[in-house]
C-alpha cells in the first residue's frame, strides 16, 4: 500500500496536502487530475485488479461505449503506473474484463470496496458507535459524565444553595417561634385584659357582681329618712370595704348622687326614684360591714333615731344585678404612666 | 455506499451493545464525536466538489479526533477544560455549518 502511494505521490500528493479535513480549500485547477488520483490510489492496493484496468477499458471503449471513452481519456496517468506493479497478476486479465469497468466505475466514484473505503467505513462505523453511546451515556447518567470542573461548580452551586436555604429555614423558624410566642402572650394579655375589664367593670358598676355581703333593709314608714342618711350609709359601707353597692334598683358608682328636692319628698339616686323600704345590697366582708353598721352612732343607730328601722342580713351570696351606664370622660385623657 | 452502511452499522451496534463509556474516555468522547462529524461533513462536501481524497479523509478524520481530544486533555490539565471544550465545539460547529451550507448549495442549488 505504501508502495502504491509512493508511486501515486505525483498526482495524489499534490491534492492531499492543501486539502485539510474539510477538503474544501483545494485549488480548483487540480481537480480533474485529483479526481482520478484517489481513484487510482483506492484501486491499486486491491492487488492485481487495477493493473488490467487500462486494457479492458480500452477494449470496452472500442466497443463504442461513449461513457467509457470519456473515462479512458482521463486514465492515462494511472494507466501507466499500475502496470509495472500488476505483472504478478496477469492471470486475472481474462476473468476480470467485465468486473473491471464496474470496479473502476465504483472507484471513480471513490466509494469502493478498497482498503481506503473500508478504512473510511470503519471510521464512520466508529463515529456512529461513538455518537450513539455518547448520546445514551449523556441521557442516562446525569453527573457521572460531567467533567471535574463542572462537578466542582455544581457542588459549589449546591453548597451555596443549601446555605441560602438554611438561612431561609432559620429565619422562617424564628418567625414561627416569634409568632407562636406572640400568640401566647397576646392570649395572656387578652385574658389579663378581660380580667381587668371585669374588675374595673365591677368597680365602675358596669357589670353584674355576686359574692359575700350584706343586705341592709331600711324601712321608713314615716318617710323621715333623708338623702343624707342614705349617703352616710353608702359611705359607711365603702369605709367598711364594700366593693359593689346597689340601692334599690340603682347601682352605686363613682358619680352616684343622692338628691332630694325637699324634706319628705322621694329620694332620687342617679335619676332613679327610691321608695321605702330601701334595700341596700353590698358585696364585701359581711361581718365587717355589719359591725360598721351597728356601731353606736352608726347607720343603724342614726336611722333608728330618725324613726326608721334598719335590718341587716348576711346571705351566702349577694346578687347585684343593677348596672350603670359608663359615660365617656369629656375632659380627662389617659396620661402616659410615669412608671414606679 | 459502504460508509453509509458502516455508519448505520455503527449506530445499530451502539444501540444493541449499549456499552458503558470508560471514565477516562468520558471527557473526550463528545468532542471527538463532534470533530469526527466535522471531518465527515468536510468529506461529503469534498465529494460533492469532486475533490474527495480517501487518504485526506482518513488522515483528517483521525487527526481531527486526536487534536480535539488533545485540546480537551490539555485544557483539563491547564484548568480551562470547560472553556476550551466550548471553544472547540464552537469552532467545529462553525465549520460544520459552513460545510453544510456548501453541501446544501450542491444538493439544492440554493
Amino acid at each position: 500500500m505504501n508502495e502504491a502511494r509512493g508511486s501515486a505521490a505525483g498526482p495524489g500528493g499534490g491534492g492531499s496536502t492543501p486539502a485539510d479535513d474539510a477538503g474544501t480549500t483545494e485549488p480548483e485547477p487540480a481537480r480533474p487530475e485529483e479526481r482520478e488520483a484517489p481513484a487510482g490510489q483506492a484501486a491499486e492496493p486491491a492487488g492485481a485488479e487495477p493493473a488490467p484496468v487500462a486494457p479492458p477499458a480500452t477494449a470496452e471503449a472500442e466497443q463504442g461505449d461513449k461513457a467509457e471513452v470519456t473515462a479512458t481519456e482521463d486514465t492515462p496517468a494511472p494507466e501507466v503506473k499500475p502496470t509495472p506493479e500488476g505483472d504478478g497478476s496477469t492471470t486475472d486479465l481474462d476473468e476480470t474484463p467485465i468486473r473491471q469497468p464496474r470496479s473502476r466505475l465504483l472507484s471513480a466514484r471513490f466509494w469502493g470496496a478498497s482498503p481506503a473505503g473500508l478504512l473510511i467505513g470503519l471510521l464512520l462505523a466508529l463515529l456512529g458507535f461513538g455518537l450513539v453511546i455518547q448520546l445514551q451515556n449523556n441521557t442516562v447518567t446525569g453527573l457521572a459524565s460531567r467533567r471535574q470542573d463542572d462537578l466542582v461548580r455544581i457542588l459549589d452551586d449546591l453548597s451555596s444553595r443549601e446555605e441560602r436555604l438554611r438561612q431561609q429555614l432559620a429565619s422562617l423558624q424564628a418567625a414561627r417561634d416569634r409568632l407562636s410566642a406572640g400568640g401566647d402572650s397576646s392570649a395572656a394579655a387578652l385574658a389579663e385584659a378581660h380580667r381587668r375589664s371585669a374588675e374595673l367593670g365591677i368597680l365602675a358598676g358596669t357589670v353584674p357582681a355576686q359574692g359575700k355581703g350584706i343586705e341592709l333593709t331600711i324601712s321608713d314608714p314615716g318617710g323621715r329618712l333623708s338623702a343624707d342618711n342614705l349617703l352616710d350609709t353608702i359611705e359607711e359601707l365603702r369605709g367598711a370595704g364594700a366593693e359593689a353597692i346597689q340601692v334599690g334598683t340603682a347601682r352605686i358608682g363613682l358619680s352616684s348622687a343622692f338628691t332630694q328636692d325637699t324634706a319628705g319628698s322621694p329620694i332620687v339616686v342617679d335619676g332613679i326614684i327610691l321608695s321605702a323600704p330601701y334595700v341596700i345590697l353590698a358585696i364585701g366582708d359581711g361581718p365587717t360591714m355589719a359591725t360598721a353598721m351597728n356601731i353606736p352612732g352608726g347607720v343603724v343607730d342614726t336611722v333608728r333615731q330618725v324613726g326608721a328601722n334598719a335590718q341587716i342580713r348576711q346571705p351566702e351570696t349577694v346578687q347585684i344585678r343593677a348596672l350603670r351606664r359608663l359615660e365617656q370622660p369629656q375632659y380627662a385623657q389617659p396620661a402616659p404612666s410615669t412608671g414606679n | 455506499m459502504i460508509p453509509a452502511v458502516a455508519l448505520i452499522a455503527g449506530v445499530v451496534l451502539g444501540l444493541v451493545l449499549e456499552p458503558q463509556v470508560p471514565v477516562w474516555l468520558q471527557p473526550y468522547l463528545p468532542i471527538a464525536v463532534v470533530a469526527a462529524l466535522d471531518a465527515v461533513f468536510g468529506g461529503i462536501r469534498a465529494r460533492l466538489d469532486g475533490l474527495f481524497d480517501a487518504k485526506v479523509f482518513v488522515v483528517s478524520f483521525t487527526s481531527n479526533v486526536l487534536v480535539a481530544a488533545l485540546i480537551v486533555f490539555l485544557g483539563d490539565h491547564l484548568g480551562v477544560g470547560a472553556q476550551l471544550s466550548t471553544g472547540v465545539v464552537v469552532v467545529l460547529g462553525i465549520r460544520i455549518f459552513g460545510n453544510a451550507a456548501a453541501i446544501r448549495r450542491h444538493l439544492f442549488r440554493a
